[in-house]
Order: C-alpha cells, then sequence, then structure tokens
C-alpha cells in the first residue's frame, strides 16, 4: 500500500505523483467513479493589517500566514449519481472541484476521476469529463456561440456525425436555435449560461462537474437549466456534481448532498436526512377552535409563530405522542400537522456551525 | 490530421475577430503616420546644423527612409495579446486550457497568427507603395531579391516578437497590475530594436551588445536589408541570428511558462 506524502513545497511534486500512480494501479478494481481521500489544500497568504503604517510595514515584513481551504475530505461517487456539493461561501468547494478537474494541485491526499488522477492532466481524462463555472465564462466573448461549439469539436477532436447529433440534440433541449448565430457578447446571461452548457457537454462527457450554474438567472431559466440537467443525468447516466446556492436546485435534482463547512466535510448522506444528524425535534402546527393563551402551548414545546388560532411548536422528538395527546385532550384543537424541520434548516445549521463534525460522525 | 485542425480552426478565429475590429486596425495604421512627421522634422533640423552630409552614416534621404520603414515595420511586428494573456492568468481563463485537450502556447500562437494574416498582408501592401514612393522621392534601389527577403525576415521577426512577449507576458503569474511594466516593455523593445533611429547613433559599445541580443533583428535588420545597407553575407548571418534566437526564445518562454503554471496550479485561478 502506498503512504501519504504531506507536500509542503513544489519541489517534492514529482514525488508525490509517482506515489499517487501506483496507488491507482494498485487499487484500481472496485472503485468508485470518484473517489476523494484525505484531499488536502492549503493557500498561503500574507497577513495586512489596517492602515498607511501596517501598509509601509509590510514592504519589509510581512506575515505569512496558512488558511485551510480542504481539509482532509473523503467521499466516493458512484456511476449516475447526481450528487449536490454544499456549504457556505468561502467553505471550499470550488477549491475541491478545481483539484477534481485538475486546475489545482492538492497539499496533501488522492482524487480519482474515472480511475485518472485529475491534476496529471491526461489527454483522454480531459477528453471525458467537463467542469462549468457559473461565474466564468468558457465561450469566445465576440464570437457567435456556434462558433464556439465548432471549435470545441476540433478541440475534442469529435467525428462530424457526432458532434451534430449532439449538438442538435442539446440545442432542442435547451431551446437555443434561433441564438446560435448571435454574438455571445449580446447574449442575456441566461441564454449565456445555456450556451455554456452546451459548449461543456458536446463531447459527451462522463463527469461533469457544475459549479453555480444558475447563478444570477431568473427562476425560470433557473428551473429550465434544472430539466435539462435532470434529463441529461438520466439518459446519458452522466455523474453530476452541482453546487449551488439555490436549495431549489438541490432539491429537484440531488438525492444525495456533500456538504463541507470550512474546508471540512460537514455531512455526506441522503438530502432527507440532513436534519436527522442533529435535530431531535418537529415541527408541530395547531389550529384551534378558540384562541388559546400562549403559556398554555409554550410548555409543550418551543414557540416558532402565534397567530391566535394557529399555532406552530417546535417540539421533542422524545415523548412526542405523550405531548400530542395531552394537547388534543386539553385544547380545543380543530386540525394539526406534524412535520420535520425543512431541510434548508437543517443545512443553514451545518453552515452556520463554526467546527466541522468529525469524520466518523459524518458518515 | 484531426490534430491539426483544432488549430486551424484557431487561426480562423484570429482572423475573423481581427475582422471585427477593423476599425481600431485602421486607426492604428493612421497612427504610425505621425511619428513619421515628427522624425521629418526632427532630422530635417539635425542634417541643416550637421558638419558632414552624412549623421551617423545615413545621408538626409536615406534617414528619411528609414524612419518610414522602421514605422511600418514596428507596426508590422507589434503583438497586442499581452493583456489578454495577463487577464486569462488574472481571471482564471486558464482554465479552460487546463481542463481541455488543447495547449495554451499553440493556442495563442494560432490565434496571433490569424489575428495577424490580414494585418500583414494590408501592411506588406503599404510597405510596397511606400519603397515605391521613397524609389521615386529619395532614390531607394530596389532590389526585387531584397523584397522577397525582406518577406522571409519579416515573418521570422513577428515570430520572434510573438515569443518575446509572450514571455514577457508570463510576469503575470507574479504580479497583478502590468500595465506600467507592459508600456516600458514596449517602448524599451522598440527603441532598441531600431524602431525610432538606428541603433548606430548609441555608439559602438552599445551597437555590440544590441547585435546580439534579439530585438535589433526584429525591425532594423529587415529595413536595413532592404534599404541596401547590408550585404549578402550579413543577410545570411542576420538570418541564422534570427532562427538561433528563435530557438533560443522558444526555450526561454517554455520554462518561464512552466515555472508560472506551477505557480498557478498551486494558488489557483
Amino acid at each position: 500500500m502506498c503512504t501519504r506524502v504531506n507536500r509542503r513545497d513544489d519541489s517534492t511534486n514529482t514525488v508525490v505523483r509517482i506515489n499517487l500512480s501506483r496507488c491507482i494501479k494498485e487499487e484500481e478494481i472496485g472503485l468508485a467513479l470518484i473517489h476523494v481521500e484525505g484531499l488536502s489544500k492549503q493557500f498561503e497568504y500574507y497577513k495586512k493589517e489596517l492602515g498607511l503604517r501596517n501598509s509601509i510595514k509590510n514592504l519589509y515584513h510581512r506575515e505569512r500566514l496558512i488558511k485551510d481551504a480542504v481539509c482532509n475530505i473523503n467521499f466516493d461517487i458512484e456511476e449516475g449519481e447526481f450528487v449536490g456539493f454544499l456549504g457556505p461561501n468561502g467553505a471550499g468547494k470550488t477549491t475541491t472541484l478545481k483539484m477534481l478537474s485538475g486546475i489545482l494541485y492538492p497539499t496533501a491526499g488522492k482524487a480519482e476521476v474515472m480511475g485518472y488522477v485529475p491534476w496529471e492532466r491526461k489527454k483522454e481524462f480531459k477528453k471525458q469529463f467537463s467542469i462549468v463555472m457559473g461565474q466564468k465564462n468558457q465561450l469566445w466573448w465576440d464570437l457567435p456561440a456556434h462558433d464556439s461549439f465548432y471549435l470545441n469539436k476540433c478541440i475534442y477532436e469529435l467525428e462530424d456525425k457526432a458532434y451534430q447529433e449532439t449538438l442538435d440534440e442539446l440545442v432542442d433541449l435547451l431551446d437555443v436555435k434561433d441564438l446560435l448565430g448571435v454574438q455571445v457578447r449580446r447574449l442575456s446571461l441566461g441564454e449565456r449560461m445555456k450556451m455554456e452548457l452546451i459548449a461543456a457537454l458536446i463531447h459527451r462527457p462522463k463527469v461533469i462537474l457544475l459549479d453555480e450554474p444558475t447563478i444570477g438567472l431568473d427562476i425560470i431559466s433557473q428551473k429550465k437549466i434544472r430539466e435539462f440537467l435532470k434529463i441529461y443525468n438520466k439518459e446519458k447516466k452522466a455523474t453530476i456534481l452541482l453546487t449551488s446556492h439555490y436549495m431549489n436546485d438541490i432539491e429537484d435534482l440531488c438525492r444525495r448532498v456533500v456538504i463541507i463547512n470550512q474546508g471540512k466535510l460537514a455531512y455526506d448522506g441522503d438530502l432527507s436526512h440532513v436534519n436527522d444528524l442533529f435535530s431531535q425535534s418537529k415541527i408541530v402546527k395547531l389550529n384551534f377552535e378558540e384562541v388559546v393563551a400562549e403559556k398554555a402551548l409554550t410548555k409543550f414545546g418551543t414557540m416558532k409563530s402565534y397567530e391566535g388560532l394557529s399555532v406552530t411548536l417546535e417540539m421533542d422528538k422524545q415523548n412526542l405522542k405523550e405531548k400530542l395527546k395531552q394537547i388534543l385532550e386539553v385544547l380545543p384543537i380543530v386540525d394539526f400537522t406534524i412535520e420535520d424541520i425543512p431541510v434548508e434548516e437543517g443545512i443553514a445549521y451545518l453552515y452556520q456551525k463554526k467546527e466541522g463534525m468529525p469524520d466518523e460522525e459524518a458518515k | 490530421m484531426k490534430k491539426q485542425n483544432k488549430y486551424i480552426e484557431t487561426v480562423k478565429i484570429g482572423i475573423q475577430s481581427s475582422m471585427a475590429y477593423r476599425m481600431n486596425f485602421f486607426l492604428s495604421l493612421l497612427s504610425t503616420a505621425f511619428p513619421i512627421f515628427i522624425q521629418f522634422f526632427l532630422w530635417r533640423a539635425v542634417f541643416e546644423h550637421a558638419t558632414s552630409e552624412t549623421v551617423y552614416g545615413y545621408t538626409f534621404p536615406q534617414m528619411l527612409t528609414y524612419a518610414v520603414l522602421s514605422a511600418i515595420t514596428t507596426k508590422l511586428v507589434s503583438t497586442g495579446f499581452e493583456y489578454e494573456i495577463v487577464g486569462d492568468i488574472k481571471d482564471g481563463g486558464l482554465n479552460k486550457f487546463i481542463v481541455r485537450p488543447i495547449g495554451y502556447f499553440p493556442y495563442r500562437a494560432s490565434c496571433f497568427l490569424g489575428e495577424k494574416i490580414m494585418q500583414l498582408i494590408i501592411m506588406l501592401v503599404v510597405t510596397i507603395g511606400a519603397i515605391m514612393g521613397i524609389h521615386y522621392i529619395w532614390g531607394l534601389i530596389i532590389v526585387p531579391i531584397r523584397v522577397v527577403l525582406f518577406i522571409v525576415t519579416i515573418l521570422l521577426a513577428v515570430y520572434m516578437n510573438f515569443l518575446i512577449f509572450y514571455a514577457i507576458s508570463a510576469v503575470g503569474f507574479w504580479l497583478t497590475e502590468v500595465a506600467a511594466l507592459f508600456e516600458c516593455a514596449r517602448i524599451l523593445a522598440i527603441i532598441v530594436s531600431g524602431g525610432i533611429f538606428p541603433t548606430d547613433i548609441f555608439g559602438d559599445k552599445i551597437c555590440k551588445i544590441l547585435n546580439v541580443l534579439p530585438f535589433k533583428y526584429t525591425t532594423q535588420y529587415p529595413v536595413d536589408l532592404l534599404n541596401n545597407r547590408l550585404s549578402y553575407s550579413e543577410i545570411g548571418q542576420g538570418m541564422l541570428i534570427q532562427i538561433v534566437w528563435i530557438i533560443l526564445l522558444m526555450l526561454i518562454a517554455q520554462s518561464i511558462w512552466r515555472i508560472g503554471m506551477k505557480k498557478y496550479v498551486a494558488v489557483g485561478g
């Protein structure tokens, strides 16, 4: 077995890479399509305090600091999965995606995508995956999108027939036929994003990394792109890792989510079970015949909203039954519902936590 | 066959984008005319007060011929992708080249070639017009073989200048604000390549240094060739130096970029 090398400078780079490629050969069988193990990335930066004096001080003395952007992350993604990759701003999502696409070298750890080490940047690897960054454009600004697609065809060395088929299909799915000849800089944000997606998928990648593909789009465009991604994932059996700040995207597309916070893995599992991790309570909504005093209710749980006849309570899961029984007996109930805490709240809770959970717990 | 295809396509894209900004090109062409006027008055003043017929070995008509031809040549070999490259480095535009099966250097080179093709054709027509005009006004003797050699050396010079500025653009890996630096580099390169006046005026010592540096071979050398100031053996020698420098510059540019890319992938786009 291979040993992990903690690399601090670039000169030992090659050593690490040799080790890694040996690892692949040993473990090639039975690997997930995307396999991430102990992946870490540190950035160096310089500290500068406020003010002119510190600016001058910085000229001759700079304090060097190290930031752990990604810290010892592990996860596996199987073929055909559509996984949401979540975390607050600066959690390390983009850094992780950049490492998975080979743009960045990790400081430590390993990753394999389709059996390739991304940062070795093998041509065969590049031809089978794609990364879309919502905030960066990959199209040629001065040219119509169609020209960019054609250039991509040449870059990926696609056969004429396969290219035309894929293009027709994608153009049809995203409904942009009339816009193909328009200079990209004249397209709206939503239209451009659709073109970005076509450009990224023209070579039918098996693995797609999507970094905020719906950022800044209106609700209808978001929905269209979502529908498109859903169909693409299903029909092409493509494996997709998606980051987005729109919960709609995630709830609609991903059954499984990987959540990171401050560079550490905070959760990996079903979206619907996010709350089970920490939440010991349920949301109970009550409707009354006549107004009930607030005081009479707070002994059952925490008051979430109080609007006279309808009341929302957050109640402990333990002895929920007993308490509900009491409520039904004592209070003039017309109707009631029991719900889980919305998944957004669970995710927000994970975002706010100062320290990510230890790995064992997250698993 | 297939593999070349992507770079041929890039050349086409370069041509297309140069057409998109043709107005800009014609205006810049016009702007090269102004320095020639300044030079005319400057050299007239110099020659009026000169004690001999020649200044630095040039007669007044020869000097003016030099001024016109060097201004055109400077325009011919000029680059303009430096800011684009730095933009790519700064804003993560390089990412799309890292994740795709296409190299950045060949991409830039073919894009530059595409952008240059139209310019080269137009500028060569302008050059031929100019030497005809100079022939009638100041009596420049046109030697057809030299015109052909001029075109060959210009192509080499264009490639040399591409390499020089491709290497310089790599400073974008280390510095974020590069405008001043590029402006300095550009002006300095024009001066030491003889783009404003012949490098002969710097005196023997500096001339000897400039003779082994690449810059002179991007401008003064082709101009002197056309201007009948070089013997054929000197022309051959110059072309050899051009080729040697192209090889050296390729190696230099490549290693600078390799170091820069290492830094880039360490900190990310």
